[in-house]
């Protein structure tokens, strides 16, 4: 116990991602899949984009490398709250934006991020094919 | 039975020979205590129960004025030391510069310094044997699910923290002489304490405590002030129109189920005795046992002991493994005349008091924060009964000492995992800490935002403060944490 302390101490204060556990280093995109609504507002805060793509690391929501807007992250990992904490910060959401969400809404349904994406625009529901994810790595 | 031998204590603790053991007890608290500060210090400054108590603070025209406001805001709590402490922590802030954070986080940290450091040296090693023996109750301590409770929350402060580190204060200067300052300490602590949380009850019984089993640094005069004391504040409250709030005022368990305060009103509002019993009786079995947690035991809930969650079956297993050893210490030390008790055996009764109030004061809800005082006093009750054991095993046969060495191996190393696993919970508390600040001045509703200007920059500063603090995402903390540790 008290070696690992003062491996965690130690580690900790050489380094911010060293020690026990250290805090994350994510991206935008990352931050809203995992449900980090903090680190979300850190990061806009300190001038990231809500609706940039950026970087989804495997085995957050599929086992290859995505590259997703933030509010996609939320629509594929079934967060309304997250969504609308984006819309907050900036997150834009025009008709294009809202028929692509819907569309992969299809692939990861969830009934309150549907209710949500019904809202967020008065264009009617579309008929979606098989998102292509290919396009979004 | 052979006789435990006893052990003298003289004013200078600290005597050539004890000098080597003391300075090991100390460099080991020092490192666990060190990494533990680390983890809480990465603990956004909570918005519940904390934030409105540092707004009121800055609000107030002065501690006076603010002294007799929050004596008379609450209709079931006295608490104005609360938000005296908040001003004064926040006036601190604003004079040296510094984040609210590093000053808030930063007390609390020298909070969970002082509950260790004060548990040194309540536990006075003096010999090399002591060590391992401190090493345990070290364990014991930082394992228990009652320190976690001192750590996980601040209210800006946690007041649990500090009326257990009153209470320890108590004892430690108990064992030594009756210095004049020892009883001003004491009775300012007592005053302080009341003033902060209603838990301050307890270092009036350690007070007494100390003083009836006639260790020497407590007069027996300033157990009668202290009482005095406990009397004034006692009378002042339903003068102040502060009554104790009754069945259905919190949620607690029941059996294996956790109730909203309404059902327990409904069920027991009528008939409270068996409830008020259950929980008193929860409470010593919740620090001597591990279960039950919050009124609720896990054991109920499990069909087959192999469906027992994990978690509570390490706590069961290192709690009543350490509880049978204080057991057999009581017994085998107290049963010589009372005359002849060491200073060991005394403090063995006063943890025994000090566990016994806790319990008390789940009467009408029980939840870890009201048991921390009682899980710090048991464990300074292992490690005097570990230390009773070291001295006894010298005259031991081998497969018995082989026996122990397994026993207490195994125990020890649960305990050490169950310290390890406040690092884990504190993880998990700065990430949902952090969160709940995104839903405080929102950027898209402004009608939720404060009227006063001051109150709103308040906020916004400490949300931005919060903000900045990096946290670590339960999504990266090892699966398996959640079983292990967290029930």
């Amino acid at each position: 116990m008290a070696l690992g302390g003062a491996w965690s101490l130690v580690a900790g204060a050489a380094s911010p991602q060293g020690g026990l556990w250290p805090p994350d280093v994510v991206t935008l995109s990352e931050a809203a899949a995992i449900a980090s609504s903090g680190e979300v507002e850190r990061l806009v805060r300190h001038g990231g984009d809500p609706n940039r793509r950026a970087r989804v690391s495997p085995g957050i929501l599929t086992d290859g490398v995505l590259q997703l807007t933030p509010i996609e992250s939320a629509v594929w990992s079934r967060n309304e709250a997250m969504a609308r904490q984006l819309v907050g910060l900036g997150a834009v959401i025009d008709d294009s934006t809202a028929r692509r969400l819907r569309c992969l809404h299809e692939a990861h349904p969830d009934a309150s991020v549907r209710a949500w994406l019904e809202q967020v625009s008065t264009a009617p529901w579309p008929t979606c094919v098989a998102v292509d994810t290919a396009g979004l790595r | 039975m052979a006789t435990i031998p006893h052990r003298r204590y003289t004013e200078g603790l600290v005597t050539a020979a004890s000098r080597g053991p003391l300075a090991a007890a100390f460099a080991l608290a020092l490192v666990i205590t060190a990494a533990l500060v680390q983890s809480l210090y990465r603990v956004p400054v909570q918005v519940s129960d904390s934030v409105d108590a540092i707004v009121a603070g800055q609000q107030a025209e002065s501690s006076w004025m603010l002294l007799k406001e929050t004596s008379r805001s609450s209709a079931t709590t006295l608490r104005p030391m609360r938000y005296l402490q908040a001003r004064w922590l926040a006036t601190l802030a604003e004079r040296t510069r510094l984040p609210y954070h590093a000053v808030f986080r930063g007390t609390h940290g020298l909070l969970a310094c002082l509950l260790i450091g004060l548990f040194c040296w309540a536990a006075r090693v003096t010999h090399w044997r002591d060590v391992p023996a401190f090493a345990f109750g070290l364990m014991v301590f930082t394992g228990l699910h009652t320190f976690a409770a001192m750590l996980r929350e601040a209210f800006p402060v946690n007041h649990f923290a500090a009326v257990a580190a009153a209470a320890l204060m108590i004892v430690a200067m108990a064992v030594g002489a009756p210095r004049a300052w020892k009883q001003l300490v004491m009775l300012g602590a007592l005053v302080w304490a009341l003033l902060l949380v209603e838990l301050g009850v307890l270092v009036w019984l350690a007070v007494v405590a100390c003083a009836l089993v006639r260790l020497p640094g407590v007069r027996p005069r300033t157990a009668m002030v202290a009482t005095l004391v406990l009397v004034v504040y006692v009378a002042a409250r339903p003068a102040l129109g502060i009554g104790s709030p009754g069945i259905g005022a919190h949620n607690s368990g029941f059996g294996a189920t956790y109730l909203s305060g309404a059902d327990l009103e409904a069920r027991f509002g009528a008939h409270p005795l068996p409830f008020l019993a259950y929980n008193v009786a929860g409470g010593a079995l919740s620090v001597l046992a591990s279960e039950p947690r919050f009124g609720v035991y896990q054991l109920a809930t499990a069909r087959t002991p192999l469906a027992l969650s994990p978690v509570v079956a390490i706590n069961i297993t290192s709690s009543v493994v350490t509880t049978a050893l204080i057991l057999w210490y009581a017994f085998a030390s107290l049963r010589r005349p009372r005359e002849s008790w060491s200073t060991d055996q005394r403090l063995l009764i006063v943890a025994g008091v000090m566990l016994a109030g806790g319990a008390g004061l789940c009467l009408t809800y029980m939840k870890d924060e009201i048991l921390s005082v009682s899980g710090a006093f048991y464990a300074l009750a292992a490690f005097v009964a570990m230390r009773g054991l070291l001295d006894r095993t010298a005259r031991s046969t081998l497969p018995v000492l082989i026996a122990l060495a397994v026993v207490f191996t195994a125990t020890s190393s649960l305990w050490a995992f169950r310290a390890v696993g406040v690092h884990f919970e504190l993880r998990r508390v700065a990430f949902i800490t952090r969160n709940d600040w995104t839903r405080e001045l929102p950027a898209d509703d402004r009608s939720r935002w404060p009227s006063e200007p001051a109150e709103v920059a308040l906020r916004q500063r400490l949300k931005g403060e919060a903000l900045d603090v990096r946290v670590a995402s339960p999504y990266f903390l090892p699966r398996w944490g959640e079983r292990y540790w967290v029930e």
